[in-house]
């Protein structure tokens, strides 16, 4: 007698044939008939506990099924990747990997992944089911319409800026991965998937395989949107993704590609070494701040790009879209400061709020009486200026702008607040405060630090400037710290700057920490921002 | 009466198993040899014989009846079931032919006596070339439950059609070496054992795998549609027979 390692079911010794175990064969028989294998799908059959019902499309990576969950009741799209994934260990490991990765993304224009799994040697992924159309269809070869384009461009934008501060890069924008709702909503499509279009070369970047570079129809799609340094097989950044931002915004804006050519090797050429043709001659009622942010985002040379996301949007908001009022009626000139007031004193908070409402150019747009609370509405509503008081109950102020910033870079906050203590100023402006002003300070003061900082100057008091500064210097960086950050900017690895400088890669290495610590950077490229802002460096 | 006298046919569990295999087309079987007595009923008929009898042999055994009396009872059963036309009342819209066939023999064996059955040995019709193999090996079979003639009749009823279900995939290729996988043993270091063997990716053979399973699990449920009434009742009497194998 046996025991079935499958079920546990003990096997009589020579009742059943081939010694095979009956539980076990029997409930195949029985998970075929309810659905539990994957079978060349077909409306009626399951994927695990989803059931297929129609078949919505197809792409490179599998065919998409509108399904339901019947776990939870609702409807899902899923999507079946071909067997040529199940081939490669490796690709249905990394896959996996990524899209783990992508089920932690939590954004309103993420197209969001809801369960990844194998079925019977067949891969398959959980997403939303939205109903609408690609971006490829709505463009539809015509100009959209300069707000709608706009909006729609932020929400692209915001996508980008929260996969990227999670380290994600999506190596794949382009109209065919933007999906817009109904509803007018961007839902960008196949995070990190597109990976699965890349190999690693001998010299540890990544390309396109050769099969996305000589397959017809799909190499030219693709091509199309690329960075030049994606073309080029050299290692990609989050501006790879802007660049291609920029390719769709680009057709957003004229309804034509950026980068034309009868054959692959004819875009090819235009995209590495020719710049597309004016926007304004292609659409002359662009604005010209829209044509500006278009043009630095084709920038073939990446550092002459946007840097993050976070600039982009700042630049794309600045255009005058306030997504918390849908379409902007008409585009205007003046620009409503939009204003997260931070405050948990009720009475002084009131007041805030009646200063901001008594303005022309300013809109109140949330507020908070906590950290959390905080942190929460700067991600729902983005103002351009935060108004934040230190002490608050809980975690400070400080704290607050610390995880505001770590999130979003370029966020502008002004510290309000009665305490005049060396340490906590100074906390708060390493945290990345742009502002400091006393809560009584004069109201026409305050507005005119709110409207400085909108406009991107700094203000910090001189009497305080003075007391923080001397204490600064505890954290400035070294000649040696800033010749490094300066390899950084340049895009040199570690081994080149260990070259470059003549010194070894482990006091590289020690000389990254230090500088990433003094600028409470999270990454290189964080540190480099930063070091710009701060002009500690300059592009 | 046998027109043949049975032959002693090698021992052994596997070809007495597949000897005594249910035919799944059993029901179209009998149907076609009721009142066709052309070549092609006849051929289903000798069919039915040659797959029924070590069930019922079995059951018959159970029933405390020595061996060579219970082989006697297995032909004349058969042959009842053609004079009689028993089979022939068996309304293929109702029920299971499983039940049918262990509510006929009990019916049968409740009708004859010893001594009737003496009488009638060597009678009636012409017989059937039925070629019963050795049964004693079988009989001694451990764990058999012997108070319980009902239920080893259900559980061999089962083993047979999950071998029915496993014979309509011995041509595929590398089934010897892919069968273990049906029910288990899916483990990445055997995964990566047999595809070595075999000369494939392990990709590839756990496409290999689950195409089996697939094509098992369909022949399965199409072994077992062939005896129910509906298609409606397969689950029904899949669900039957795991709870007759779990006892």
């Amino acid at each position: 007698m046996g025991i079935c390692p499958k079920c546990g079911f003990a096997i009589p010794g020579d009742e059943f044939p081939d010694g095979l175990c009956p539980d076990c064969l029997l409930n195949l028989g029985l998970a075929e008939l309810i659905g539990q294998t994957v079978p060349e799908t077909s409306p009626g059959s399951y994927v695990g506990h989803y059931r297929i019902n129609a078949r919505l499309g197809e792409g490179g990576m599998g065919e998409v099924w509108r399904a339901i969950d019947t776990k939870l009741g609702r409807e899902v799209a899923i999507k079946i990747l071909p067997d040529s994934f199940a081939a490669y260990p490796d690709r249905l490991a990394r896959f996996t990997r990524e899209a783990r990765t992508l089920a932690a993304l939590n954004h309103p224009n993420i197209a969001t992944i809801y369960d990844v799994g194998e079925v019977e040697g067949r891969a398959f992924l959980v997403m939303e089911l939205l109903e609408g159309k690609t971006l490829r269809e709505y463009i539809g070869g015509k100009p959209v319409e300069i707000e709608k384009a706009i909006m729609l461009a932020t929400q692209i934008a915001e996508a980008l800026e929260e996969a990227h501060a999670k380290g994600i890069i999506h190596r794949d924008i382009k109209p065919a991965n933007i999906f817009v709702t109904a509803r007018g909503r961007i839902k960008v499509l196949d995070f990190g998937v597109a990976t699965q279009t890349e190999q690693t070369n001998p010299d540890g970047s990544t390309g396109p395989t050769l099969e996305a570079l000589t397959k017809p129809g799909l190499v030219m799609g693709t091509i199309e949107y690329m960075s030049p340094e994606q073309a080029r097989g050299q290692p990609l950044d989050a501006r790879t993704d802007l660049f291609s931002f920029g390719v769709v915004l680009y057709e957003m804006a004229t309804g034509l590609p950026a980068f034309r050519g009868s054959t692959t090797a004819l875009v090819f050429d235009a995209l590495l070494n020719h710049d597309p043709a004016p926007v304004s001659d292609l659409n002359p009622e662009l604005p010209s701040g829209l044509q500006e942010i278009i043009e630095k985002t084709l920038k073939k040379d990446r550092g002459d790009r946007y840097q993050t996301a976070s600039e982009l949007l700042r630049d794309l908001r600045a255009l005058g879209y306030d997504p918390s009022r849908g379409l902007s009626p008409a585009m205007s000139s003046q620009t409503s400061i939009r204003i997260l007031c931070v405050e948990d004193h009720p009475v002084f908070r009131e007041g805030l709020c009646r200063i901001i409402g008594s303005q022309q150019d300013m809109m109140l747009v949330a507020q908070a009486t906590n950290a959390t609370e905080a942190v929460k509405q700067f991600r729902l509503y983005r103002p351009d200026v935060t108004l934040m008081d230190l002490r608050l109950p809980g975690a400070d102020g400080t704290d607050a702008i610390i995880a505001i910033r770590g999130e979003f870079p370029e966020a502008r906050i002004v510290v309000l607040t009665t305490a005049e203590g060396d340490a906590e100023i100074q906390r708060a402006l390493r945290a990345g405060a742009w502002a400091y002003v006393l809560k009584n300070t004069a109201r026409n003061e305050l507005l005119a630090v709110i409207r400085s900082v909108h406009a991107g100057k700094r203000h910090v008091p001189a009497e305080v400037a003075t007391r923080v500064a001397e204490h600064l210097g505890d954290d400035e960086l070294t000649t040696r710290e800033l010749d490094v950050l300066r390899c950084i900017r340049d895009g040199s690895k570690t081994k080149e700057i260990a070259a470059r400088l003549n010194i070894s890669e482990t006091t590289v290495n020690s000389h990254i920490k230090n500088l990433l610590r003094k600028l409470e950077a999270n990454d290189r490229t964080h540190a480099v921002t930063i070091a710009v802002r701060r002009g500690i460096l300059h592009v | 009466m046998l027109t043949a006298p049975p032959r002693a046919l090698p021992a052994g569990v596997e070809y007495a198993r597949a000897m005594s295999r249910f035919p799944t087309t059993s029901w179209s079987m009998v149907v076609a040899a009721r009142g066709h007595p052309a070549v092609g009923g006849r051929d289903a008929l000798t069919s039915l014989c040659q797959a029924y009898w070590y069930p019922i042999y079995e059951y018959i055994r159970h029933r405390g009846y020595p061996a060579q009396d219970a082989q006697d009872l297995t032909q004349e059963f058969f042959a009842r079931l053609i004079e009689k036309n028993f089979a022939g009342q068996a309304d293929r819209t109702r029920g299971r032919f499983r039940s049918f066939l262990l509510g006929a023999i009990k019916h049968f064996l409740a009708a004859e006596s010893r001594h009737a059955r003496a009488q009638k040995r060597g009678g009636g019709t012409g017989g059937f070339p039925l070629e019963l193999g050795t049964t004693a090996n079988h009989y001694s079979l451990p764990d058999r439950d012997t108070s319980r003639p009902d239920k080893n009749f259900e559980r061999q009823w089962a083993s047979t059609v999950l071998d029915c279900a496993l014979a309509n995939l011995r041509t595929i290729k590398h089934f010897e070496q892919l069968k273990p996988f049906l029910t288990g043993g899916d483990s990445e270091s055997s995964y990566a054992l047999l595809s070595a063997e075999l000369g494939m990716s392990e990709a590839a053979l756990k496409v290999a795998i689950h195409r089996l399973r697939r094509r098992f699990a369909q022949s399965l449920r199409e072994e077992i549609a062939r005896t129910v009434a509906s298609p409606a009742q397969v689950e029904e009497e899949i669900r039957y027979l795991l709870a007759v194998i779990r006892g």
